[in-house]
């Protein structure tokens, strides 16, 4: 734990506090996001754009070392890709004529098999990028990444803060928030966006099939403390900046995946906020 | 409020020949009749007679195959501000994380101001709250609330949008005696100051509220209350005169003759 404290103060090591940065940014976005995802009960929708981004992923890194264009960035491509994939999800969900499900299935297979083959023919991918985007890197953490991420998550936060009351109607009450005047179609596609948008943050950090772990465990768990989707969002923001410093202090000296080690932080979190009541329950009936 | 009615006659609601079917089957079948203002008239049919399309096509969620509807002299999408809907408590999430005041304050939700409700908005909600006499609960999250106190948090919700016309959905269908007590005095309170129009299969609600009832049973026919003998509600409800109403509009499509209460 030390070394993890040591190597933040070194001023020539400032990957551990990109990474540390980036990660206390974007659990604002998570909390929030994922309190909605959470109390609206769509962690499906959000596990298949997750998904799906790869399909941006393989594309952009496709363009850039393949056919050469520079300025197209993976992280740039997720961002289109997951936008891409909660539009076609939500007007599919709101048009309620094709089968729901099987349409989020298909769309989260095929991103993925879009991205794969992308990444099959761009032999020369510079260091083990592929790998870092399915399961996450956070130490690979740059500078842009960096303001990438600061700009992403202002989008979330002040976008779904503005809306907080007409997405809390919508998410409750699409009929009479509709009858209130409210365009319901369009506050949904926000929020799939918003989803897109906060899954592609925790793209370094978990990569994206580990993506949905915290995007829904911290919410959950903090929907234990409270009844109130305001504060719900409060405490999962702390829950989510917890894990991920505490995964990153943790996993930086003992060398183990940063991802894996902060989702099954959150996981057990989630379970153990799950059983306490029922065990003081259970001891005060003896 | 939202402005006076500008339709002289004082007709609120208005159906002129309005038909509607879902695929083949016909739900609605040529439907005339109007509601006039501050009236409290409640509508009673058998499940599947088609009350719940009436109230979908009253607020233009649906649109009719054929023929008129008016409310307040315009179509019901535009009229749709004037009308509070109350919903069945049932059908909602009791997991939500919303409290009380939050669901009532979604009556105010067209006049956000910056994403956010203005005091006044808060005093209307809380001023609702009262009326259905849940001041003290304003605070409760939804999920630790009994059936009749979230059927109570959606009548408020609807009395938050100040309404001038007030469309209830078997208000009373999962609250216990004195929960309707309580309901039936707030909207006794209301009558004569709104239009009310309210699905229900309570005939004891029905008779505290209005001499005037609506049979909804794929036409619909106006009954003045002293005339609902037992032999009409029997056409109404029984299984027997509903299967052969479905065979006659089946076969005769259109024919009006097996409606013998008119």
């Amino acid at each position: 734990m030390n070394e993890f404290f040591q190597a933040l103060a070194d001023p020539n090591v400032d990957f551990i506090r990109n990474a540390l940065i980036a990660g206390l940014i974007s659990s604002i976005s998570f909390g929030i996001v994922g309190s909605y995802v959470v109390a609206r009960r769509i962690s499906y929708i959000a596990a298949a754009i997750a998904h799906s981004i790869l399909g941006g992923i393989g594309a952009a890194l496709f363009l850039r070392y393949r056919v050469g264009w520079e300025w197209c960035s993976p992280l740039g491509g997720a961002v289109v890709a997951a936008l891409v994939s909660a539009v076609v999800i939500g007007l599919v969900s709101l048009r309620k004529e094709e089968r729901e499900d099987t349409v989020i299935g298909a769309i989260w297979a095929t991103g993925m098999a879009v991205g794969l083959i992308c990444i099959h023919f761009t032999p020369n991918i510079p260091g083990k990028n592929l790998e870092s985007y399915i399961f996450g890197n956070i130490l690979y953490t740059s500078r842009s990444d960096l303001y990438l991420t600061a700009v992403l998550a202002t989008i979330v936060v002040v976008v779904s803060l503005l809306f907080y009351n007409k997405l809390l109607a919508v998410c409750f009450d699409e009929e009479f928030a509709r009858l209130r005047g409210v365009n319901v179609p369009f506050y949904f596609l926000l929020l799939l966006c918003l989803i897109g948008l906060s899954v592609v943050l925790l793209v370094r950090l978990t990569g994206i099939i580990l993506a949905i772990a915290l995007i829904v465990l911290p919410a959950a768990t903090a929907s234990h403390f409270s009844k109130r989707l305001s504060v719900v969002m409060v405490i999962a923001v702390g829950l989510s900046m917890i894990f991920t410093a505490g995964g990153l202090a943790f996993s930086f000296p003992t060398q183990t995946p940063t991802g894996p080690v902060i989702v099954i932080t959150a996981a057990a979190t989630y379970v153990l906020s799950l059983l306490a009541p029922k065990l003081r329950n259970g001891t005060k009936a003896k | 409020m939202v402005g006076v009615s500008r339709m002289p006659d004082s007709t609120v609601v208005n159906f002129e020949n309005v038909s509607h079917r879902f695929g083949p089957t016909r739900v609605l079948e040529d439907v005339s009749f109007h509601v006039h203002d501050k009236d409290a008239t409640c509508i009673i049919g058998p499940n599947g007679g088609g009350k719940t399309t009436l109230l979908r096509l009253l607020l233009g969620l649906i649109q009719p195959t054929k023929g008129k509807i008016e409310v307040f002299g315009q179509t019901p999408r535009r009229s749709r501000q004037r009308i509070g809907y109350v919903p069945q408590a049932i059908q909602y999430d009791p997991l939500f994380p919303i409290n009380a005041l939050e669901i009532v304050l979604m009556g105010r939700l067209n006049r956000l101001r910056m994403g956010r409700y203005s005091p006044a908005c808060k005093e209307v909600a809380r001023h609702a709250l009262e009326e259905v006499g849940l001041s003290d609960a304003a605070g409760r999250p939804f999920a630790a609330l009994s059936g009749g106190q979230r059927q109570r948090v959606l009548i408020a919700r609807a009395l938050a949008t100040e309404p001038d016309l007030l469309l209830m959905d078997e208000p009373t269908a999962s609250v216990d005696l004195t929960v309707e007590a309580q309901f039936l005095e707030t909207l006794e309170k209301l009558i004569g100051k709104v239009t009310i129009l309210l699905v229900s299969h309570d005939l004891d609600v029905v008779r505290r509220l209005t001499d005037s009832v609506l049979c909804v049973n794929h036409t619909v026919h106006r009954h003045a209350l002293a005339d609902l003998t037992g032999e009409t509600l029997a056409e109404i409800y029984s299984g027997e005169h509903r299967k052969e109403h479905e065979r006659k509009t089946l076969h005769a499509q259109g024919d009006h003759s097996h409606c013998k209460h008119e």
